[in-house]
């Protein structure tokens, strides 16, 4: 798998304490990485990280993203060669809430680990995870690619779409010119579902709390149609992605943004779903 | 439908022609897949009370990297 490219390899998840980063760090784990979590501890009981956490990990590091200096230490002392970057605010209805916490974990985050990578003059293969949120919504029937417009009405939408902005000016102004860094990328993900998901306003979490309870539940958007696809999926996309990031010369073309959804067929409204 | 729900976009797909072309990335598991994959995990965890869930989770892995071979996905090689 991915031409055996992680065997052996030092490679960095932040948010490795997440859903998707627990997923990530467990792949990455069996193919003979050896992996070191960045993050903040989970945020629900229960949560995946803790079902998978032994003999995943070489290192952990419990730390916010917003913090630059225990980042840069992290990455210091990790010397990856490849870095997922998963750490943020992942919830539309947290970042109504919460929306400074939001922007700075999202936007900042993710500045800061550029930074990170390129203070300690690291050459690792970065690939940022945003999110399918970071276009400009224009109610479009057709799929959106990567050179559309990034905007937001959420905070979480629009925080997604700046840390697009944000990786390409530092690719721009710092990577491409700067020999001593790699590639860059970004990975646009959509609607992940999988086991261990237990964050909340989430809707198959959500479905399975209220089946488990024998309750009933309240559908926020029952007509909305959200491209499912299983976190496997969305991984495979960001694995080979990390892996052609750090094979590839220096500022080929895949040191871009691309989209990893489950294509147009799977299409299904949450109603449906329900 | 919850009345008090704040906005939240409704319709968006992603084209995915990019990655196809530039990584020959293809997704593997279909909408169904995924669900009864979602399904099984839970059942396994919550109803059979299964305390090896990094076991079961890496075997949904193999079973993931099984489908996509045998649909000749690139990065299966």
């Amino acid at each position: 798998m991915f031409g055996d490219f992680y065997t052996g390899k030092q490679v960095l998840v932040t948010g490795h304490t997440g859903f998707k980063g627990g997923w990530l760090s467990l792949w990455l784990g069996s193919l003979g990485a050896k992996v070191s979590g960045y993050g903040l501890p989970a945020p629900t009981h229960p949560n995946f990280h803790e079902l998978i956490q032994d003999g995943v990990f070489s290192r952990e590091f419990i730390g916010d993203v917003r913090d630059l200096s225990c980042l840069r230490s992290a990455v210091e002392r990790i010397r990856p060669e490849v870095v997922f970057h998963l750490a943020a605010q992942p919830l539309v209805r947290l970042s109504y809430r919460e929306p400074l916490e939001t922007l700075s974990s999202n936007v900042m985050g993710t500045a800061n680990l550029l930074e990170a990578v390129r203070q300690t003059e690291c050459a690792a293969a970065v690939v940022i995870v945003t999110s399918d949120k970071c276009y400009e919504n224009r109610q479009w029937v057709h799929g959106y690619r990567e050179n559309d417009a990034m905007g937001g009405h959420d905070v979480y939408s629009m925080s997604k779409g700046a840390a697009e902005l944000v990786v390409q000016s530092w690719r721009r102004s710092f990577f491409a010119p700067n020999a001593k860094l790699g590639n860059v990328a970004t990975a646009r993900g959509g609607n992940v579902i999988g086991g261990g998901d237990y964050a909340p306003d989430r809707l198959v979490p959500d479905c399975i709390r209220a089946l488990l309870g024998r309750q009933s539940i309240a559908i926020r958007n029952p007509s909305a149609t959200r491209p499912w696809q299983h976190v496997l999926d969305c991984l495979s996309g960001y694995l080979w992605l990390g892996s052609q990031l750090a094979r590839q010369e220096k500022n080929s073309p895949i040191a871009d943004a691309f989209n990893f959804g489950p294509g147009v067929q799977a299409g299904m409204t949450v109603v449906e779903l329900v | 439908m919850d009345a008090n729900a704040p906005h939240e976009a409704g319709q968006l797909n992603l084209a995915i022609d990019k990655a196809a072309h530039e990584l020959g990335w293809h997704p593997t598991w279909g909408v169904e897949l995924a669900l009864k994959n979602t399904a099984q995990w839970y059942g396994r965890r919550h109803l059979d009370e299964d305390q090896e869930m990094a076991r079961f989770s890496l075997a949904q892995i193999s079973q993931f990297a099984e489908d996509a071979r045998s649909k000749n996905i690139l990065w299966t090689k």
